[in-house]
């Protein structure tokens, strides 16, 4: 027994000796990126993944690192712990369920800049961003409210938290613009990444008679549903005409690369503060993608117009008047809905068909 | 043609042989499939060492992930010795963690700390203790399976925590996503060494790990658990209430994996969500079987598991590889495990 126990000593006195990783003197900037699905999805995570690369091949003085399907929960955060002892000292978390991870590891470490996409959890060192993803969602609305047949348009959804009612209520509202008549039907899949699901939704959607099919979900299943079906669909994350260019009629697309550039110049410069950053069109963050082969000429002529409005700040989506699902005025004519309700939105406009859970 | 004799005796040396064999194996096959990817698996492994144990940090974070697995095995051990299959510590695990996250969320924040954590400590080993006699009453009742029944009620324990995330336990902040409210301050355990994420919960493992090795060895009920184990109809004859032994083991067993649950979500996450590490539940398993069910011996093996555990997130990160690897690793070390079972009590002969 003696001899065991003096032969475990040995063995951890040898363990602690081997302390192998020094990070506190390093000054390298060193990025480390969160995806919530692979980094090769086909729609939100890879759109991230791009940004990484886009900010690698722009400041080749970084070194950036990524974990693919980390878990929005407790093994988060020790993924982002083991980050910060490898000497990363800017974290990105791409997801809203990384938000309370994210938040207890910033409180511990203030040297480490934390960036947390969709959130609304901020300290000293964590700031928060986004995109305008709604300007976009309206202009895909109003291409999908003028093209549909069946008035039928069925809308994936991954959660009911506000980013994702945003889009639906955006998408909406440019739909209802140019065609009453139209509904948007939503079914949840309480889940990011979940093809099989995204795909049977889908499915739902086109036996029920949809003739046009948008996602707020990470992959492009419920696309290859609607292209088996041959009805369109609307592209999400990244521009995917060149996969689906008779059934995506267009795409709403981000461009992270920009924004993570300017992050890491500014935390180089030592500029950076975490104030939240929320761009839109004109900011190049977001942007509507190709138009699919069908669309005809008048469309593409009436959302390019439209588009101009808004980078020009003379067309607001969420301008009133508004009226939510049981027909109650929710803004009214002249007003717009403020950044800090758009933020919080909890209610879908007249022409959604669906619930919000807890509501 | 080759066949099996019943040793007369358990050779002492194929008793530490075999686990270590089974770990191997395990290792060997996780290494074909870092193989099939691509990489060197020597450098994963050394790697996945090194993120475990090699600096201070990396071993409190296997320290970290050690707690739940040790507190889990340990109830594991007695019932395993009495012949009871538990394998529902998972949901005992889940139960264990929405009991005492009931307080933490529902009750005043400025209750005073050790207060609080009392009733949470007691919540979570009610909440265990619950989905852990269920089964044992079915079982001894009225001849239930425990293995089954005890399987499908982690299902059950997943979904009712589901049911709450995705329900009226959801924080009203929290927009629509399923997370509960933050625990306040006076709900989170007090962390032992400053800097790391080793909470009281480590100590309340090391207790109840000896309390286990007491009740094994030195009591009445230790006795006829083992009793029980070696042969249930004897220990009729013998005059021993099997029944009411098969319940109080389990509920000792089911207390201690909620308690485990309580320990994490308490002193590691500080809110209640759908993801709470529940999966601690199937790897104790292992962990109380490669110990050959000795207290003492899974004390190191909860340690080795909590190192797999813990460099396995961060080999992920330096080397691209799946955390996937450590599931394949663990599951075929308990494969070979089980199936090496047949060499301690026999021996392969040779007759023509």
């Amino acid at each position: 027994m003696k001899r065991v126990v003096s032969i475990i000593l040995v063995v951890t006195a040898l363990i602690f000796a081997m302390d192998y990783t020094s990070n506190a003197k390093d000054a390298k900037l060193k990025a480390a990126f969160l995806y919530v699905g692979p980094h090769n999805d086909g729609g939100w995570s890879q759109s991230h993944n791009e940004g990484r690369l886009y900010l690698q091949k722009h400041m080749p003085d970084v070194e950036t690192a990524y974990s693919e399907t980390v878990p929005e929960g407790a093994p988060c955060e020790k993924i982002i712990r083991d980050y910060i002892h490898k000497g990363y000292n800017v974290i990105f978390g791409t997801s809203f369920g990384f938000m309370d991870s994210m938040y207890n590891v910033a409180k511990d470490y203030p040297d480490v800049k934390f960036e947390h996409c969709s959130g609304y959890k901020s300290r000293k060192n964590m700031g928060t961003y986004f995109g305008r993803m709604y300007q976009a969602d309206y202009l895909a609305g109003l291409v999908a409210g003028m093209t549909t047949k069946s008035n039928y348009i069925g809308f994936v959804a991954p959660f009911p938290i506000p980013e994702v009612i945003r889009e639906i209520d955006s998408f909406a509202l440019g739909a209802q613009e140019v065609n009453p008549k139209v509904t948007v039907h939503v079914i949840w899949t309480n889940s990011w990444f979940n093809p099989i699901k995204e795909r049977s939704a889908s499915e739902t959607f086109i036996a029920n008679g949809a003739d046009i099919i948008a996602s707020g979900c990470d992959s492009p299943a419920s696309i290859e549903g609607a292209k088996k079906a041959h009805i369109y669909a609307i592209g999400y994350d990244r521009d995917i005409h060149s996969k689906f260019p008779k059934t995506v009629l267009t795409s709403r697309v981000w461009h992270w690369g920009t924004f993570y550039t300017k992050v890491m110049q500014e935390i180089k410069n030592k500029t950076w503060t975490s104030a939240p950053y929320w761009g839109g069109l004109k900011d190049g963050i977001i942007s509507l993608g190709k138009f699919g082969d069908n669309v005809p000429v008048n469309i593409k002529k009436y959302v390019a117009k439209k588009q101009k409005e808004i980078e020009e700040g003379k067309f607001k989506v969420f301008a009133g008047p508004i009226y939510n699902q049981q027909g109650k005025l929710m803004v009214k004519k002249g007003d717009e809905l403020s950044d800090s309700k758009k933020l919080s939105l909890q209610w879908f406009v007249k022409g959604v068909v669906g619930t919000i859970p807890n509501n | 043609m080759f066949y099996f004799e019943k040793r007369k005796k358990i050779p002492k040396k194929l008793q530490i042989t075999i686990p270590v064999v089974s770990i191997l194996i395990g290792v060997l096959f996780g290494a074909v499939a870092i193989l099939i990817v691509g990489i060197n698996p020597y450098t994963v492994y050394k790697s996945l060492f090194l993120n475990a144990f090699g600096n201070w940090y990396a071993f409190s974070e296997t320290l970290t992930a050690a707690t739940p697995l040790l507190l889990i095995s340990a109830g594991l051990i007695l019932v395993f010795r009495m012949g009871i299959w538990n394998i529902g510590a998972y949901g005992q695990y889940i139960m264990g963690a929405i009991f005492s996250s009931y307080f933490a969320i529902f009750m005043p924040a400025d209750i005073p700390k050790p207060l609080m954590l009392s009733m949470m400590v007691v919540g979570g080993m009610v909440g265990g203790m619950i989905w852990a006699i269920i089964p044992a009453i079915l079982k001894v009742f009225w001849e239930v399976n425990e293995v089954i029944s005890t399987l499908l009620l982690n299902y059950i324990a997943l979904f009712v925590l589901k049911f709450l995330m995705y329900g009226s336990w959801k924080n009203p902040t929290s927009y629509g996503f399923p997370l509960s409210k933050p625990f306040p301050d006076s709900a989170q355990m007090p962390i032992i060494f400053e800097h790391t994420r080793i909470s009281l919960g480590f100590i309340f493992a090391i207790l109840a790990i000896i309390a286990i090795w007491f009740i094994i060895s030195k009591t009445k009920f230790g006795y006829e658990a083992k009793i029980i184990g070696n042969n249930t109809t004897t220990a009729k004859y013998a005059g021993i209430n099997v029944g009411k032994n098969i319940i109080i083991a389990m509920a000792i067993s089911g207390a201690l994996a909620g308690l485990a649950g309580m320990v994490q979500v308490s002193g590691i996450i500080h809110f209640l969500q759908v993801k709470i590490n529940a999966n601690y539940g199937y790897t104790s398993i292992i962990v109380a079987w490669i110990s050959y069910l000795n207290p003492i011996v899974c004390f190191f093996s909860s340690i080795i598991f909590g190192g797999i555990a813990s460099g396995g997130y961060s080999i992920q990160i330096s080397m691209r590889v799946s955390y996937g690897i450590v599931g394949l690793i663990e599951s075929i070390a308990l494969f070979s495990l089980v199936g090496a079972q047949i060499f301690l009590n026999y021996t392969l002969r040779w007759k023509k």
